[in-house]
């Protein structure tokens, strides 16, 4: 691979990670506007339990 | 070879990316998620659950003598406390005064549940005649006054306001300088107060909702910042007692001790649990709805007294 197509395919790779966490981000804080405190301290079990 | 290296770089560059987004779900989007468990779910507040004059509700009915006649006060409250006033409507009311279209009430429905900003708005605006409520925050009072609307308030039961962590939470009892040292963000770590070296996490409600302005009056006008980084943290959150209660149950929450004192029935009424508050029936002094005093006589008799306490409320006196 060339170093040109390589930069492209960095690039593309990247920005499709960054799209992701991006996305990834926006569906939380959407999550968070719909969710009530009592589900949000529920959940966390989950949490603690994979620690 | 510069095949292999430029394939292992987007490998590392892929497995960064994948590792970032796996910490973020665990650690922040699955905490948002809805909680799918149908026995929580089945807990929650739902209209239809507590709908008057349906087989299937779980509304309490009084039986009494009296009847109204006439023109029947619209009534409204918050969520916590639309057991109380559905029972209410079941108990004295006719059943074609309630309209409901299997999601919420119709326009023309005599019983309506907007919650505690909702209420407040509609008891000034004139949508509603009778509404059931903890004491409102100083911009809903300002709201009414604004609109040159003055409303009674007329105490009609006790509750107690919780605070509640997850139920793998070592901590078991705060005093009350902790609980307003941790909004206050002077406590900012569980190991301060005897759990894990975790941050603290302190929930809030929205602005207007009866249990935040029942914390801010808590704090006594301390402020409550809130801060990125406590999203990290395990959390803290407050209600009052009646809306978390049964959901203890199925396990998941537990309600915390103040000051040694666990927020039961019997602690609330006999006055050891310190943060317990009245809630209110409220009207405004203008409606000359003959019904409204005829409503309040009976929350405060013995038989309205009864309802409070039928729908695992505390009665007034106690």
């Amino acid at each position: 691979m060339s170093d040109k197509t390589f930069i492209k395919v960095f690039c593309i790779v990247a920005l499709i990670g960054v799209l992701s966490a991006l996305l990834l981000f926006v569906y939380t804080v959407k999550l968070q506007k719909e969710a009530s405190i009592i589900a949000i301290v529920a959940n966390e079990g989950d949490i603690y339990e994979t620690r | 070879m510069k095949l292999v290296k430029q394939i292992a770089i987007l490998c590392v560059v892929v497995f960064c990316f994948v590792c970032i987004d796996i910490f973020f779900y665990n650690n922040f989007t699955r905490r948002y998620i809805t909680n799918t468990d149908e026995n929580f779910k089945a807990k929650s507040i739902d209209l239809d659950r507590f709908l008057p004059f349906d087989e299937s509700s779980e509304a309490v009915v009084i039986d009494t003598d009296l009847t109204l006649v006439g023109e029947l006060p619209t009534i409204d409250g918050a969520a916590a406390l639309y057991p109380i006033f559905s029972s209410v409507v079941g108990s004295l009311y006719p059943e074609d005064s309630v309209h409901f279209d299997g999601t919420d009430f119709t326009p023309d429905s005599s019983l309506r549940m907007n919650n505690t900003r909702g209420s407040y708005e509609g008891i000034v605006n004139g949508d509603d005649d009778l509404i059931f409520c903890a004491y409102p925050s100083q911009a809903q009072l300002n709201y009414a006054q604004e609109n040159g609307v003055e409303l009674v308030f007329v105490p009609i039961g006790r509750e107690a306001f919780v605070f509640f962590v997850n139920e793998n939470n070592p901590v078991d009892n705060l005093t009350c300088d902790e609980v307003r040292g941790i909004y206050a963000g002077r406590i900012r770590n569980w190991e301060e107060v005897g759990g894990d070296n975790h941050l603290i996490s302190p929930l809030q409600r929205n602005q207007g909702s009866g249990s935040q302005t029942m914390m801010e009056s808590f704090m006594g006008g301390e402020a409550m910042p809130r801060d990125f980084d406590a999203a990290f943290g395990r959390s803290i959150a407050f209600s009052f007692r009646y809306y978390v209660s049964s959901l203890t149950n199925y396990g998941r929450i537990k309600l915390l001790s103040i000051e040694g004192v666990y927020p039961s029935a019997e602690n609330i009424a006999n006055g050891t649990y310190p943060i317990a508050s009245e809630f209110y029936a409220v009207y405004r002094a203008d409606d000359n709805n003959p019904n409204i005093p005829v409503i309040i006589d009976w929350l405060l008799s013995e038989e309205g007294q009864d309802l409070i306490e039928a729908n695992g409320y505390v009665r007034l006196g106690t």
